[in-house]
């Protein structure tokens, strides 16, 4: 038997030591993605401590056959989709620009040093268009871009067909070269 | 719909290839916006670096886990409680049920048409006696909250059951 399953069954009894385990193993991916997703480093452990308890109290009615991180994955960005819905009304998008000390580069081989300079210049111009999109597509934008995700992945975690997120990709992606063009980066 | 947006829209289907070049090189419009989307693409990928996270947060996490899934919800302490306390009283009024068809016998005697159902109550209860005692206190036990470990109550139930019928090793 898979050991994932043994400690999730565990889990289920309310073993705390199983507890524990699923905990240490999902607490970077559960951890990262919400801290990509809301960018504030307080609110993301928030999240994903409410998320393992909304997960793990829920465990009873789980069935350890299937598998967990994607179940859990969902839980954590439905959570943050919330969070960033009720900040829409909350904040304002002024002093935000700084609000991520330093970048790292998701797409494989190392960017060269134009697109390095072109990135700095750019990237709070493009941040500030993130926050214009609706929530759920500048999830799917960092889902894809700030976190990997395959689109098999995403449509498992947001329920989209491929094709529908594809196209919502696509326009959110067009929304923001809107921006920079009003912004007059173009 | 404008053919600036016809073009986009053959571009989001990815039906475009040389065309869309030849495109370009004579709308002012979609080249603005091409560059700007080339843009986007080459800079999204830079990601806000992820601070480390606590190193008790697992840990904090699955206290608060293991508290959270101790609470059992309100309805059902509410139902556990009626449940208990109905089967105390039930075991109770087993166990002293002579106690009180004594009773009800001083008022059988201002009430003669009590006689039938005291009769029939008492014959009943020298009848089962031998079972109706150990049910009673296995209800008061359960009642009182030893239901929580059921070999606890097997055991002492199958005692008095045992001594109850095979020889009078209890007297209750």
């Amino acid at each position: 038997m898979d050991e994932e399953v043994r400690w999730l069954q565990a889990a289920q009894q309310g073993d705390p030591q199983a507890i524990t385990w699923l905990i240490e193993r999902y607490q970077q991916p559960v951890y990262g993605l919400c801290y990509r997703l809301l960018e504030d480093a307080q609110e993301a452990e928030d999240v994903a401590q409410e998320t393992f308890i909304k997960a793990l109290t829920a465990l009873r009615s789980y069935d350890p056959q299937r598998p967990f991180r994607p179940w859990l994955l969902r839980i954590a960005s439905n959570a943050c989709i919330d969070r960033l819905r009720r900040r829409r009304g909350e904040l304002s998008l002024d002093g935000m620009d700084e609000a991520c000390d330093s970048w790292e580069w998701m797409a494989g081989a190392d960017p060269s040093p134009e697109q390095e300079l072109e990135a700095h210049e750019l990237r709070q111009a493009l941040h500030r268009g993130m926050r214009t999109l609706a929530a759920e597509d500048a999830v799917l934008l960092k889902l894809f871009y700030w976190m990997n995700y395959s689109y098999e992945e995403i449509a498992a975690l947001t329920g989209l067909t491929i094709p529908a997120l594809k196209s919502r990709l696509f326009r959110a992606r067009r929304v923001l070269a809107q921006r920079l063009q009003e912004e007059g980066y173009v | 719909m404008s053919e600036h947006e016809t073009w986009w829209m053959k571009l989001e289907a990815g039906e475009l290839d040389e065309a869309w070049e030849e495109h370009l090189r004579t709308c002012p419009a979609c080249a603005r916006e091409w560059a700007a989307w080339q843009k986007v693409e080459r800079v999204l990928p830079f990601a806000p670096a992820i601070p480390p996270l606590p190193a008790d947060f697992a840990v904090r996490t699955a206290a608060l886990v293991l508290k959270r899934r101790r609470l059992v919800p309100f309805w059902l302490q509410l139902l556990a409680l009626l449940g208990f306390a109905g089967l105390s009283l039930g075991g109770l009024f087993l166990m002293t049920l002579p106690a009180v068809g004594r009773w009800l016998y001083l008022v059988w005697v201002f009430g003669p048409g009590l006689a039938r159902v005291l009769e029939v109550m008492a014959q009943f209860w020298q009848a089962w006696q031998g079972v109706l005692v150990p049910v009673g206190l296995i209800l008061v036990l359960t009642g009182l909250g030893l239901g929580v470990m059921p070999w606890i109550t097997a055991w002492i139930s199958a005692t008095l059951i045992y001594c109850r019928t095979h020889q009078p090793c209890l007297k209750l």
